[in-house]
């Protein structure tokens, strides 16, 4: 690659990489801690340089599917590094997602949905995601990605609605205390 | 609840609503770490490894095993006409140079863009040279030694956490050492790397 091309290609990748880094941020913070997102998001700028010639015309869903493989990675090395220590047997692991945010029983109802569940709603809810996007994030088609979004829709709506109903009746946007 | 008040529930509990904007200088650091990697732009990752390697590869790997065996026939097969080797030979001679800037997360591919990469025991740290005796040639060599050379020695045995007697992997490209991270004591995730960088 000659020298001309190389600028091309960094000047593409600079203007690519700003458009995506406030979204991918977010992505992190939804999903770790702030010291683990600012590592993620470095290790993921890393990948998505070198597979610059996969990158498509729309790259924000490939890039969180990028980001999500690297932060899977590096709660591996995390988990590993702890059993290492031998701590994992006497410390409960700390949860991987922050809280949603004011809304306690939300909270609570992800946190009873298996991780695919969860992340499906997230994706749909927080990154605003159309079912094909997520099938792009997730390495699915659309088809299989709708399905299973309605199906965790579904099964949150179940969850909060038992957590609401033990709650006191407070009623579908009731979650929040007072 | 509808799909309309399910998806309004949660937006109003995205935790990431109030993240602030990013820092211009750290967003300029992150760009230039992830553009200074210098290894071939390619289809692997460090998620796939080898799993997806083309036909090809294996191919290209076959053919340079064979290259090998058949480069050490030759050698064998000559030995009695080959004078004693001399002591350069013996010794592969490396610089260092210390790289100024932020290192990049240590990863296979760079690992296997270097030219040579060995595992070998500090043996001497004097004059201005650390010397190895290679235990395992994962790529260069082979020469029983290996002796790198530093204008300042210091910046060395900090990059590398050298100490005599202990175990080190080492590896280097045009014949200077590739520290940040690439080269340290040969134990967990280095170690591990090396294996997956060079396996096969």
């Amino acid at each position: 690659m000659d020298t001309a091309d190389l600028e091309a290609r960094r000047a593409r990748f600079d203007t690519i990489v700003r458009g995506v880094l406030d979204p991918l941020r977010r992505f992190l913070a939804r999903r770790t801690d702030a010291a683990t997102a600012d590592d993620v998001l470095g290790d993921t700028l890393l990948v998505l340089w070198r597979r610059y010639d996969e990158l498509p015309a729309e790259p924000l869903p490939f890039a969180y599917g990028v980001a999500r493989l690297c932060l899977a990675n590096a709660e591996r090395g995390a988990r590993r590094q702890r059993r290492l220590a031998g701590r994992i047997a006497t410390v409960d692991p700390p949860r991987e997602a922050p809280e949603p945010v004011g809304d306690d029983r939300l909270g609570e109802a992800l946190a009873a949905l298996s991780s695919d569940d969860a992340e499906l709603l997230r994706l749909w809810a927080w990154e605003q995601l159309t079912p094909g996007e997520i099938g792009t994030v997730l390495d699915v088609t659309e088809n299989a990605a709708a399905i299973r979004l309605h199906r965790a829709r579904g099964r949150l709506r179940d969850k909060l609605r038992k957590i609401d109903t033990v709650g006191g009746h407070e009623g579908a946007n009731g979650g929040r205390r007072p | 609840m509808n799909d309309d008040d399910l998806l309004s529930r949660l937006r109003t509990a995205d935790p990431a609503s109030s993240l602030p904007p990013a820092d211009p200088g750290r967003v300029a650091q992150l760009l230039e770490a992830a553009m200074s990697d210098t290894a071939t732009p390619t289809h692997e990752t460090r998620e796939n490894g080898t799993r997806d390697r083309s036909p090809l590869t294996w191919l290209v790997a076959a053919a340079a095993v064979l290259l090998i065996v058949a480069a050490g026939v030759f050698g064998l097969v000559n030995r009695d006409h080959d004078q004693a080797p001399t002591a350069q030979g013996t010794v592969t001679a490396l610089g260092y140079a210390p790289v100024h800037g932020r290192c990049m997360v240590p990863n296979i591919g760079v690992l296997q863009a270097q030219t040579i990469a060995f595992r070998g025991t500090l043996t001497t740290l004097t004059g201005g040279s650390a010397t190895f005796r290679v235990d395992h040639w994962f790529k260069g060599g082979p020469t029983a030694l290996a002796k790198v050379s530093a204008p300042v020695l210091g910046d060395l045995v900090d990059a590398a956490q050298l100490a005599v007697g202990q175990q080190y992997l080492i590896s280097a490209q045009n014949g200077q050492v590739t520290a940040c991270g690439f080269s340290g004591p040969a134990d967990g995730r280095l170690a591990a790397l090396y294996e997956q960088a060079y396996a096969g």
